[in-house]
C-alpha cells in the first residue's frame, strides 16, 4: 500500500496521470487505426482507376489516354479536372503518362517517374507550387509507355493532424481539470481541516462550548464534524457534572462549617470559661484553614476552566506589579530581605485582580522558602514581542528534577508538610499565566532560583 | 438602620438576626427571594443583605429586579458560592459589596457599617476635600497629611490606607475590607501585608511619643476614634 500516495494531492495528481495516459493511447491507436484505413482507401482507389485507364488504353489507344489523363489532371482546359478540384485544400489524385522512350506525354505535377508499383512516398508539386508526397502506383502500358497514378497524401497527414490536434485538446482538458480538481478539493478538505482544527484549538484553550461548524451538505466532513460535535457534547456534559459536584461540595461543606464557625464565635462570646474560649479560637482557626483549601482547589480549577477570559481588558502589567511590590516591599524588609523592582510599561490583556494574586503569591513562595536575609530581584521587560516577568532570589532554590513539580497541586516539597501553605500557591500562578495566553519555568541560578513568565502583549 | 435579610438558613438567619438587633438595627427577615423583593417594593431599607441561593428568586435576580423598580439601598451578598467568578458576578449584578460564607459575624457588621456610609451612585454633592478626624486633618487635593501641627509624609498606599479608615471613625475596618478596597486585591494573601503597612502607618503617625491613632479592634481590626480618649 505504500505505492499509492498518501495524500490527496498526491492522489489527484495519480488520478489525472492515469486518466493523461489513457488519452495518449486511445488518441494513438485511433491515429494508427484510421491512418491505415485512409491508406488502404486510397491504394483501393489508385487500383481502380489503374484498372480503368489501362483498359481504355486496351479500347481506345495511347493518344486518347492521353487526353483524358491531362483532363483529370486539370492541366489542360479549366473546369475539366474535377479530381484536381475535389479537394480545395490540395489535389487527391494525380496523373502522369510517360511514351516507351520515356518521353512525358502528360502530368506535370509529378516532377520525377518513379519506378514501376508502389512508391510510397512520391514527390510531387501542388497547383500553387508548394510540394508534397503521395503514394504512387507505376504500370506499363502494353507499348511501352508509363502510367502512373497517385493520391496525395495530404489528406492521410491532415487526418493525422487533426486527430493528433483532438487527442491534445482532450490531454489538456484533462491535464486543466485535474489540476483545478487538485486544487479545489484541496481547498475544501483544507478549509473544513481548519474549522476542525479551529475548534479543537479553542477547546485546548478552554472554550469548551466550542463545535465544528455542519454546514449541512450531508458530506463526509460533516459526518465525522457531527460525531465529533458529540463527542465534544458529551465531554463537556462530563466537565459540567464535574464542575457541578464540585461546586455542591463545596457549598454543602460550606454551610455545616459556616454553622460550626457561627457556634464557636457565639461560644466565645457567652463563656467565661477562657480554656474554652482558646478551643473555639483554635477551632474557628482550623475551620478557616479547611475552607481556604477548598477554596483554594476550587479556585485553581476555576481558573484552569479560562473563564475568567471573557472578563480581560487591556491593562498596564506595570502598574499591577508594581501594586503589588508595593504591598509586600514592608513584609520584606521586616525580614531583613529585600525586594527590588525594574519595571518597563507593557500593555496585556488580563485581570488585574488574577495578575496581582500571581505576582503576590510568587513573592510569597519567596517569602515562604527562601530563608531570611534572601533577597529578590523583580524585572519586567520586553523581549520578543512578549512581556517577560523575572524574579529572581538568592534563596536555597529546588533540586533540578523538583523544578517541573512545584507547579503542581498540593505539591510541597517539604517531605514532612509542616510548613505552611497547601501547595497551591505556584499551581495558582501557573493556572494564572496560562489562562493569560503565557507560559511559565523555574530555573536554577548562580545564586539561587529563578521564576520565568512570558506573557502576551495585548495588540494596539 | 433598617436592614432587610434574605436568608433560608434558619440558624444563620436568627444568629444574624439576633447579631443585628443587639447593634440596635432594625431587622426584617425573609426566607424567600420573592417575598424580599415584595418588602423592598414596599418599604425603604438602609441596607439589604441578600443570600444567592435562595428558594423563590435568588439573591443576584431580586436585587436586579429591585434595582429595575428603584430600589437604591446598598446590598451586600452573602453567599456560600465562593468562586472567583462567583464574586465577580455577584459585584457586576449590583451588589456593593460580597462576602462568602461562613464569615466572622465582626466582617459583616464592619462591611455593613462601611457600605452604610457610602454615598449614594453618583453623588458628589458631599465630596470632601478634608477629612478630619479626631486631631489628624487629611486634604485630599493637596494630598497631605497633618496630625496636629505636625505634617506627616506618607507613602501614596499610606495614604489610602489612612483615608480608608478616616471615611470610616470609630468604626472598625477589617484586613480584608482593607485589602479589598485599598489594595484592590480581591483575594487573600497569606502574607500579613495590612498588618506591616498598618505599623509604618502607625510610626509615622505616633511619631514624638504621642498616643497611638490607630486602635486595634481585637478580631475585628483597626479603628481611628474621632475623640481622643
Amino acid at each position: 500500500m505504500t505505492l499509492l500516495p498518501r495524500t490527496i494531492r498526491g492522489l489527484s495528481i495519480l488520478s489525472a496521470t492515469v486518466s493523461g495516459l489513457v488519452i495518449l493511447i486511445l488518441g494513438a491507436a485511433a491515429i494508427l487505426i484510421s491512418h491505415h484505413e485512409i491508406e488502404a482507401q486510397m491504394d483501393h482507389r489508385i487500383e481502380r482507376e489503374m484498372d480503368a485507364l489501362l483498359d481504355f488504353h486496351a479500347s481506345n489507344g495511347a493518344a486518347q489516354l492521353a487526353q483524358v489523363v491531362r483532363a483529370r489532371d486539370g492541366a489542360t482546359t479549366a473546369g475539366t479536372g474535377y479530381l484536381a478540384e475535389a479537394d480545395s485544400d490540395g489535389r487527391m489524385m494525380l496523373y502522369a503518362l510517360a511514351d516507351a522512350e520515356g518521353r512525358r506525354i502528360a502530368g506535370h505535377l509529378i516532377p520525377k517517374m518513379p519506378a514501376d508499383g508502389w512508391s510510397e512516398f512520391l514527390p510531387i508539386r501542388h497547383p500553387d507550387g508548394s510540394t508534397g508526397e503521395a503514394q504512387a502506383l507505376s504500370r506499363r502500358l502494353p507499348d511501352g509507355g508509363q502510367l502512373v497514378i497517385a493520391a496525395d497524401r495530404s489528406a492521410l497527414h491532415r487526418s493525422d493532424d487533426r486527430i493528433l490536434f483532438v487527442v491534445m485538446i482532450g490531454l489538456g482538458v484533462i491535464l486543466l481539470t485535474g489540476t483545478i480538481s487538485t486544487i479545489a478539493f484541496g481547498r475544501l478538505v483544507r478549509r473544513r481541516l481548519v474549522l476542525i482544527s479551529g475548534t479543537a484549538q479553542g477547546i485546548i484553550e478552554g472554550d469548551y462550548a466550542r463545535r465544528v461548524p455542519v454546514d449541512g451538505s450531508g458530506s463526509e466532513f460533516d459526518r465525522i464534524s457531527t460525531i465529533l460535535n458529540q463527542m465534544l457534547g458529551r465531554i463537556e456534559e462530563l466537565m459540567g457534572s464535574l464542575r457541578q459536584v464540585s461546586s455542591d461540595l463545596a457549598h454543602d461543606m460550606r454551610t455545616p462549617l459556616g454553622r460550626i464557625r457561627q457556634d464557636m464565635e457565639r461560644l466565645i462570646q457567652d463563656t467565661s470559661d477562657p480554656a474554652a474560649g482558646r478551643s473555639a479560637e483554635q477551632a474557628i482557626a482550623d475551620i478557616d484553614a479547611l475552607l481556604d483549601l477548598f477554596a483554594g482547589l476550587l479556585g485553581v480549577s476555576e481558573v484552569r476552566g479560562f473563564a475568567a477570559r471573557k472578563r480581560f481588558v487591556r491593562l498596564q502589567l506595570a502598574d499591577v506589579v508594581a501594586d503589588v511590590v508595593d504591598a509586600y516591599r514592608p513584609a520584606f524588609d521586616d525580614d531583613g530581605r529585600s525586594l527590588t523592582a525594574e519595571l518597563q510599561p507593557l500593555t496585556v490583556r488580563g485581570d488585574a485582580q488574577l495578575l496581582k494574586r500571581a505576582v503576590a503569591n510568587l513573592l510569597e513562595n519567596i517569602l515562604a522558602h527562601a530563608g531570611e536575609g534572601a533577597s529578590a530581584a523583580l524585572s519586567l521587560r520586553q523581549e520578543d514581542g512578549q512581556a517577560v516577568l523575572i524574579l529572581a532570589d538568592t534563596g536555597p532554590g529546588v533540586p533540578a528534577k523538583d523544578l517541573e513539580k512545584i507547579f503542581e497541586r498540593l505539591v510541597r516539597l517539604d517531605p514532612s508538610r509542616s510548613k505552611g501553605g497547601h501547595g497551591l500557591g505556584l499551581s495558582m500562578v501557573r493556572a494564572i499565566v496560562r489562562a493569560h495566553h503565557g507560559r511559565i519555568r523555574a530555573m536554577p541560578s548562580a545564586r539561587g532560583m529563578v521564576m520565568l513568565v512570558h506573557l502576551p502583549i495585548a495588540g494596539a | 438602620m433598617r436592614i432587610l435579610l434574605l436568608e433560608d438558613d434558619r440558624d444563620t438567619r436568627d444568629y444574624l438576626g439576633r447579631g443585628l438587633k443587639e447593634l440596635g438595627h432594625r431587622v426584617v427577615a425573609e426566607s424567600d427571594g420573592k417575598a424580599a423583593l415584595a418588602r423592598t417594593l414596599g418599604e425603604a431599607f438602609d441596607i439589604l443583605i441578600l443570600d444567592r441561593m435562595v428558594p423563590g428568586l435568588d439573591g443576584l435576580t431580586m436585587l436586579r429586579l429591585a434595582r429595575e423598580a428603584g430600589c437604591q439601598a446598598p446590598a451586600i451578598i452573602l453567599s456560600a458560592m465562593a468562586g472567583i467568578e462567583d464574586r465577580v458576578a455577584g459585584l457586576e449584578g449590583g451588589a456593593d459589596d460580597y462576602l462568602i460564607k461562613p464569615f466572622a459575624f465582626a466582617e459583616l457588621t464592619a462591611r455593613l457599617g462601611a457600605l452604610a456610609r457610602r454615598p449614594p451612585p453618583g453623588d458628589r454633592g458631599d465630596f470632601q476635600a478634608l477629612l478630619c478626624v479626631a486631631d489628624i486633618e487629611m486634604d485630599l487635593l493637596k494630598r497631605t497629611v497633618r496630625r496636629g501641627d505636625r505634617p506627616i509624609d506618607l507613602q501614596p498606599r499610606e495614604f489610602s490606607l489612612l483615608e480608608f479608615l478616616l471615611r470610616n471613625p470609630d468604626r472598625p475596618v477589617t484586613r480584608t475590607m482593607l485589602l479589598d478596597r485599598v489594595w484592590n486585591f480581591g483575594f487573600d494573601p497569606k502574607t500579613n501585608i495590612v498588618e506591616t503597612h498598618m505599623s509604618r502607618l502607625r510610626a509615622k503617625l505616633n511619631e514624638g511619643g504621642r498616643e497611638d491613632a490607630i486602635r486595634t479592634v481585637r478580631g475585628a481590626g483597626y479603628m481611628v476614634l474621632s475623640s481622643a480618649q
